[in-house]
C-alpha cells in the first residue's frame, strides 16, 4: 500500500480522497452551493432582480467564498418578507434553465441523488461471517479501542485499518497565574528549543538532592566485587533499601543556585496524625520547640518547588491507626550555603560538625552502615565518647551544603517514606532597587535587602521493604 | 579538591582506558571498527563492552565520517552503535551517524538512528530503530523499542514497546542534562 515509509501522511491522502465519504460531501456540497448562492442573490439584490437565470453563471453583488457565511446569510434573508423569489436551479444535477423558476418556492430544492447506494454500500453480512469462519488469529480482528480511534466506517479487519495522523505538537508559553508575569517565552523558530524568556524555579530555589547513605554504601560494595565484570553477568542485589522497623540516616544536599550566599532552615511541618493504612505518606515531626506550622498555613510560601496537591492533606479515615508510620527528624538551626561562583574562587572550609541538637539522643541507635562510612563525621562528646554525627550540616563544598536527617521507621510502615518540608531561605541582595524618582540619594538606593522565600516540598525516600514475619491481625 | 559525599566518585581501573589529549576516555576492551572514520567531541567516555561500528561506511571515494559524537558523551557498556542502512533505487548505501553533545546512552543499547541531538537521555536495554531522528532534550526511557524512521521531537520522553510519546520534559531540562553529564564525567576518575 506504501511505497515508502516517510511521509505517510501524504499518501494517506489519496487514499483518503477517494473514500467514499468524502465524494459523497463533495457531491453534497455541490448541490447545495447553487442554493445558497441563490438566496444569497437574492437577498442582496432586494426584491427587484426578479429575472430568472437559466445559465449556470451566479454574479450576486456578495459572492461568499465560505458556504457557511452564504448559508447564515441565507437564513437572514429568509425571513424577509418581500424579497423576490429567485430561485437558481442551474448548479444542481437537475433541472437546468426552465422557465418555471418563478414559480418554485425558493427552499424548494431539487432532489438529490447519492453516488451510490447506502443499502449496498455497507458490508455484506454474508462476508463477514465466511471472514470470521476462517480466522486464524484473533488478532486479524480490529479491537473496539482501534476502531473508535479510527474513521467513521472502521474496517472489520485489522489488515484494511489505515494509519492515524501524528497529532500536532505545539510549544506553550506559560504565565505566572497571580501576576501573570511570563516566565516561558519559547523561540519562534520551531527548531530550535531555546527560549526567548526562561525563568525557572532551578535558578532561583535551592536543589534538594536525597541520598540514603547506606543504600549508596551497598551499591558501592557491589559495584566493587562486580568491577571487571560485564554488565550482563552482574546480579542485583534484591533487598537494597529501606526495612520496616528501623532507623535510617538520609543526607539531602541543597545547591545554592544564586550568586548570593543563603541561609536555610528546613522543617516539617506538624500535621494532625490520621494516616491511612499502607499507601499514604506522612511524616510527623519530632521536633520539640519547633513553631507550630500547619500545613493549612500556605500564606507563608511565595514559591513552590513541588506542588503537594492531595498527599499533603491530612484524611481522616474511620479506621486507621492513630500511629503515624515513620518520624523524621531534621536539623533546625539555620545553615548557610555559599554563593554559585566559579570553581577556582572557592576556600572550602573543613567538613563542618555544626550544633548539636536535642534529637542526637537518637543518634546513638544509628545502624551500623552510616557509622561505618561517617568516620570522617565522628564528633566528641563531652564524656569523650565518639559518636558518628548525622543529624545536622555535615559537609561544605562550593556551592552545597550537605545536611543529615534520620528517620524512624515504625514496624508496620509500607508504602514509600514522602514527608512534607519547609524550606526557608533567605539572602542578602546587594542589588540597587530600580530608582525611585527624584532620589539621588545614592546610600538609600545601595541599601541591601534582606529578601525571604520559602516553599514546601515533598521529599521522597524511597520504598519501604516490609518485614517477612507475618503478622496477625489482632 | 575532594567531592562532596553525595557525589562520590566513579571509579575505573586506570589500565583498562586510554584517554586521549582531548580528554576522550575509551575502554580497551570496546571494540572500535573503523577508528579512523569516527570522531568523538572530547571529554566522551566510551565503556567497555561498546561495539562501535566505524567500518560500514558508505561506498564512495574521500575520507567519510561515519559516526561522530559529542562532548561529555557517554557510551553506556555493551552498547551497539551501527549506522543505518538503507537500499535505495537499487543502491545499498550506509548513512552517517551524528550525534551531538551531552548524550548519554545506557548499558545494552542498539541504536541505529541517523541523527540524536543535544542533551538527550538515552537508557538502557533500548532498541533505536534506522533513520531515527532524535531532536534536542529528549528522553528515551529504558527497554523502549524506537521503530525506525521515527522522528522524537525536542523535550519529549517516549517509553514502551513501540516507543510513544509520554509526556514533555521540563524547560529545565538542558541545564540539568548539562550539569549531570559534566559532573559525570569530572566524578569519572582512576582508581
Amino acid at each position: 500500500m506504501f511505497e515508502k515509509p516517510t511521509g505517510v501522511a501524504a499518501q494517506l491522502q489519496k487514499y483518503e480522497d477517494s473514500a467514499p465519504d468524502s465524494l459523497e460531501f463533495d457531491r453534497l456540497k455541490e448541490h447545495f452551493d447553487g442554493f445558497f448562492r441563490a438566496t444569497a442573490l437574492a437577498s442582496s439584490t432586494s426584491g427587484t432582480h426578479g429575472v430568472a437565470h437559466s445559465s449556470g453563471t451566479a454574479h450576486s453583488h456578495s459572492l461568499h467564498s465560505n458556504s457557511i457565511t452564504a448559508a447564515a446569510s441565507a437564513a437572514l434573508a429568509r425571513d424577509i418578507p418581500g424579497v423576490g423569489k429567485y430561485n437558481a436551479l442551474a448548479r444542481s444535477t437537475s433541472n437546468r434553465g426552465y422557465g418555471k423558476d418563478r414559480s418554485v418556492n425558493k427552499d424548494e430544492m431539487t432532489e438529490y441523488r447519492s453516488r451510490s447506494e447506502v443499502s449496498k454500500a455497507a458490508v455484506g453480512g454474508e462476508r463477514d461471517v465466511e471472514l470470521l469462519n476462517s480466522l486464524e488469529e484473533v488478532d486479524s480482528i480490529s479491537r473496539l479501542e482501534q476502531r473508535w480511534e479510527n474513521s467513521w466506517i472502521p474496517p472489520l479487519q485489522t489488515k484494511e485499518m489505515k494509519p492515524l495522523r501524528i497529532p500536532l505538537h505545539s510549544k506553550r508559553s506559560k504565565r505566572c497565574p497571580a501576576c501573570t508575569h511570563i516566565l516561558i517565552k519559547p523561540e519562534q523558530k520551531a527548531q530550535s528549543v531555546r527560549y526567548k524568556i526562561k525563568l525557572v524555579a532551578a535558578n532561583y530555589l535551592p536543589g534538594i538532592q536525597v541520598v540514603l547513605p547506606h543504600v549508596r554504601q551497598m551499591k558501592d560494595d557491589i559495584s566493587k566485587r562486580n568491577l571487571g565484570k560485564s554488565v550482563s553477568v552482574q546480579v542485583e542485589e534484591p533487598s537494597i533499601g529501606m526495612t520496616a522497623g528501623k532507623i535510617y540516616e538520609f543526607q539531602l544536599t541543597l545547591t545554592n543556585p544564586l550568586y548570593d550566599p543563603i541561609e536555610v532552615k528546613l522543617s516539617v511541618p506538624r500535621i494532625h496524625i490520621s494516616t491511612e493504612r499502607p499507601t499514604l505518606m506522612f511524616g510527623q515531626s519530632a521536633i520539640p520547640g519547633k513553631g507550630e506550622q500547619e500545613k493549612e498555613n500556605k500564606d507563608v510560601e511565595r514559591g513552590e518547588k513541588e506542588d503537594d496537591k492531595g498527599k499533603a492533606k491530612a484524611k481522616v479515615p474511620a479506621k486507621a491507626p492513630t500511629r503515624s508510620p515513620f518520624a523524621v527528624s531534621l536539623p533546625t538551626q539555620k545553615f548557610t550555603i555559599s554563593a554559585f561562583a566559579e570553581a577556582w574562587e572557592y576556600d572550602d572550609d573543613e567538613d563542618m560538625f555544626g550544633v548539636e541538637d536535642d534529637e542526637l539522643g537518637i543518634g546513638g541507635h544509628t545502624s551500623a552502615a552510616p557509622s561505618a562510612s561517617s568516620s570522617s563525621k565522628v564528633t566528641r562528646d563531652k564524656d569523650g565518647r565518639t559518636r558518628p554525627k548525622t543529624v545536622g550540616v555535615l559537609e561544605r563544598k562550593s556551592n552545597k551544603t550537605v545536611v543529615g536527617g534520620e528517620v524512624v521507621i515504625g514496624k508496620e510502615a509500607r508504602g514509600h517514606i514522602k514527608f512534607n518540608m519547609l524550606v526557608d531561605y533567605t539572602y542578602r541582595s546587594d542589588d540597587p532597587a530600580p530608582s525611585e524618582s527624584g532620589d539621588l540619594d545614592s546610600h538609600a538606593a545601595r541599601s541591601p535587602e534582606i529578601k525571604v522565600f520559602s516553599f514546601y516540598t515533598v521529599v521522597d525516600l524511597g520504598p519501604i521493604i516490609p518485614r517477612e514475619e507475618v503478622k496477625l491481625d489482632l | 579538591m575532594a567531592a562532596l559525599s553525595t557525589d562520590p566518585p566513579i571509579l575505573y581501573s586506570k589500565a583498562e582506558f586510554i584517554e586521549t589529549d582531548t580528554g576522550n576516555k575509551v575502554s580497551r576492551r570496546a571494540t572500535i571498527a573503523g577508528p579512523q572514520n569516527i570522531i568523538l567531541g572530547g571529554k566522551t567516555i566510551i565503556s567497555s563492552g561498546a561495539i562501535i561500528r566505524g567500518d560500514l561506511r558508505r561506498t564512495g571515494p574521500g575520507h567519510a565520517v561515519v559516526i561522530s559524537l559529542g562532548r561529555y558523551c557517554l557510551v553506556g557498556e555493551g552498547c551497539i552503535m551501527r549506522p543505518p542502512y538503507k537500499t535505495y533505487r537499487g543502491n545499498f548505501n550506509y548513512y552517517p551517524m551524528k550525534i551531538g553533545d551531552h548524550v548519554h546512552i545506557g548499558a545494552n543499547t542498539v541504536v541505529e538512528a541517523a541523527t540524536i541531538g543535544n542533551h538527550v537521555e538515552i537508557g538502557k536495554n533500548c532498541i533505536i530503530g534506522k533513520f531515527t531522528i532524535i531532536k534536542d532534550c529528549a528522553k528515551i526511557a529504558d527497554n523502549t523499542v524506537i521503530p525506525p524512521n521515527t522522528v522524537i521531537p525536542a523535550l519529549a520522553l517516549f517509553s514502551g514497546s513501540p516507543g510513544q510519546f509520554v509526556e514533555d520534559l521540563p524547560e529545565s531540562t538542558q541545564d540539568n542534562i548539562e550539569a549531570y553529564t559534566k559532573s559525570y564525567y569530572a566524578r569519572f576518575q582512576p582508581s
